[in-house]
């Protein structure tokens, strides 16, 4: 109990301390946000993508600030397109058009976007919660890490956020995972400074830029993406009434505090992402509510339990960013990168080096989800006619974006073309059915799997039997144990695809 | 056509590039190996900088032939082979979405490459703007003039002179 009055008391104090400007800046953040998620197309790891530029001059609490507003403001900013368009904004968002688009079918498009914003800011307040309570926690777990449990983590990451994230064939994730890290060999090596795989250019011998692969990840292939085909939509629904009632709300409480949680837990596992916590939230609730049956059909419990959770990852996300340096979600690893700019190196020691900085976050965070409730609401209606504009518009107008986010911090032309290849690159793999988040987490994790791997072999001379020790090495052995569980689910789940495969040959 | 005929036709589709996936990714793992073994070794090849690069080529190799026996097992030769043939190269070319795509690369790559670094950022903006709106018939001549000019300048003021970030 006294240490969680400890908590709040330093959490208060993060709060008095926020600036005029801070709360300006996440103001006008949140709108930023909430309009680029709004925008089908356009994600919440593209917001931070194209506005992360505008962020390299500014101090770091005022980047903190504007960073973290767009965030919880994209995330919740999709589910007015898929509410009213049946057009997800972001990935986020496309358990949520299983019962917003009936919903708005029936005329209430506006109370589900109130619905919508409401459950956004309840799964905010909860994995806040949860950010401020379980936070030091794991940062105490952290302590403990040597180079044999960070690297077991990066592993741990890449398996898991594959399996999550590639559907049918976890193989695909891991594949692009393992890229991810060898994408992150290129340069310089850390311990000898010796080139690798830089084919006699000097250009690459400062590595690959991680905001660049990043932002021609999300942005170039996104453009690509949404450009292929012409979609037409329109908007043939009346918003109507925005405010939902007291009963609305109290028959949404349940679900919402249900999907908060799942939403945390999925937060918090590597690269799943907010997509993934909103299908699974819709899905557990779906099958624990009384009324599961006509989830899909139009209710607001469905869509609550989808816009919860895609926002409480964003705390949760932050869990294992700030303790680990290992982002739970993509656009959260468009933060990681941010901040590392500014200086910030996440992590065990984050606590040492930059005292009160979880307390900032999430302070930061509670003022955006205000910002974003209020934005939200008051931006439902006005929204209809942003939606109108044409993506054939909106689409070429990131082309420029991406290439000054890609260039802005090393002012490198160079830069920019690896952007271009990373987008070509990301645009191909989408293609093909691989996940992009695996790639994200394992070029950000390569480093640190590369050097904490030679140094604990080093150190153990080679000799990996302590690992099996459970009494020597209990972090590591529960990180083993998991990494095993999860590559034989993800080699089941291949087999099963694969003689699924066999048999449609026999029949032909 | 059911869903369960559209999946099963894009699983076949995919499976033919899965296997060019597994070819690329087998041959890719065999030259980290490789090169990573033609890295120096200071104090022991567990702490050379070629050790990690040995181990994810090796890894590359075995995820490559699990990709290659998956794709096999969808009749992923038989897709690749069909993939590859003259015929499908040809329908590829005249697909309306391929086309568009290869537009849009192409216009980037012109962006990118020539007019970024040569002339005036704003200006290569403009161009590339203006072009891609005209290829994808965005709105009239005139709006795409003025919205390609609005959003050029919008961003040069913005970055050079509010947040002071050089252009390319």
């Amino acid at each position: 109990m006294e240490a969680f009055l400890g908590e709040i008391n330093l959490f208060m104090g993060a709060l008095t301390s926020v600036s005029l400007i801070q709360i300006m800046v996440i103001v006008l953040g949140a709108l930023l946000g909430i309009i680029v998620g709004a925008i089908p197309g356009l994600t919440a790891t593209m917001a931070l993508a194209l506005l992360i530029g505008l962020s390299y001059k500014m101090e770091l609490p005022i980047a903190l600030a504007f960073l973290l507003s767009i965030y919880v403001g994209a995330v919740m900013g999709g589910c007015n397109s898929a509410i009213m368009l049946n057009i997800p904004g972001t990935p986020n968002s496309a358990a949520t058009a299983l019962d917003g688009f009936p919903l708005a079918k029936q005329g209430k498009g506006g109370l589900a976007i109130g619905v919508g914003v409401i459950s956004s800011f309840f799964g905010m307040l909860i994995s806040i919660t949860a950010l401020i309570v379980v936070s030091p926690i794991v940062n105490k777990l952290a302590l403990q890490f040597k180079n044999w449990e960070f690297f077991l983590l990066a592993l741990f990451g890449i398996m898991i956020c594959g399996n999550l994230s590639s559907g049918k064939q976890p193989i695909k994730g891991w594949i692009v995972g393992f890229l991810g890290f060898f994408t992150a060999m290129v340069g310089l090596d850390a311990i000898y400074a010796y080139p690798r795989f830089t084919m006699g250019m000097l250009s690459l011998q400062g590595g690959i830029g991680l905001i660049p692969a990043l932002v021609g990840v999300f942005g170039i292939s996104e453009v690509l993406s949404v450009l292929q085909e012409k979609v037409p939509y329109k908007i043939t629904q009346k918003t109507g009434r925005v405010i939902p009632s007291f009963d609305i709300i109290k028959r949404i409480i349940p679900h919402s505090l249900r999907s908060g949680l799942v939403g945390i837990i999925i937060g918090a596992i590597p690269g799943a992402g907010e997509d993934i916590g909103a299908w699974v939230s819709y899905d557990i609730g779906k099958r624990r509510s009384k009324i599961g049956d006509q989830f899909g059909t139009g209710v607001y419990e469905g869509l609550a339990s989808a816009e919860t959770a895609n926002n409480a990852v964003i705390g949760g996300a932050m869990i294992p960013l700030l303790s680990l340096a290992v982002p739970g979600s993509p656009p959260s690893a468009m933060f990681l990168a941010a901040i590392w700019l500014h200086g910030v190196r996440p992590g065990p020691m984050l606590s040492f080096e930059f005292p009160g900085f979880l307390y900032t976050v999430a302070v930061l965070l509670l003022l955006s989800s205000v910002a974003m409730l209020i934005w939200g609401l008051a931006l439902a209606k006005p929204m209809v006619t942003i939606l109108k504009v044409k993506r054939e518009i909106l689409m070429p107008i990131v082309v420029p974006l991406t290439v000054i986010g890609a260039y802005a911090n090393g002012i490198k032309i160079f830069d920019i073309y690896v952007m271009f290849f990373f987008g070509i690159l990301g645009y191909v793999l989408r293609k093909m059915d691989y996940p992009m988040a695996p790639l994200v987490l394992g070029i950000i994790l390569g480093p640190m799997a590369d050097v904490s791997f030679r140094r604990a072999l080093m150190q153990s001379r080679g000799n990996l039997l302590p690992l099996l020790n459970p009494l020597q090495r209990p972090i590591a052995f529960i990180l083993i144990i998991a990494i095993i569980l999860m590559a034989y689910s993800g080699y089941k789940r291949s087999v099963e695809y694969r003689e699924m495969g066999s048999l449609v040959n026999m029949n032909q | 056509m059911s869903n369960d005929e559209i999946n099963k036709k894009k699983n076949s589709n995919i499976a033919g590039s899965d296997l060019i996936c597994a070819i690329f990714l087998i041959i890719l793992g065999i030259g980290s190996i490789i090169s990573s073994l033609k890295m120096p070794i200071y104090k022991s090849f567990l702490d050379s900088p070629g050790f990690f690069p040995f181990i994810l080529g090796g890894v590359f190799v075995v995820l490559g032939f699990l990709l290659m026996r998956t794709a096999l097992s969808h009749d992923g030769y038989q897709r690749m082979k069909e993939l590859l043939s003259a015929k499908r190269l040809k329908q590829h070319m005249k697909s309306g979405v391929f086309m568009r795509v290869l537009v849009l690369i192409a216009l980037m790559m012109f962006y990118i490459f020539v007019l970024l670094g040569n002339i005036n950022f704003v200006l290569a903006t403009i161009i590339y703007l203006t072009i891609t709106f005209y290829y994808l018939k965005a709105t009239n001549v005139i709006n795409m003039i003025i919205i390609s000019t609005g959003v050029a300048l919008g961003i040069n003021i913005l970055f050079t002179k509010l947040f002071n970030i050089p252009m390319p």
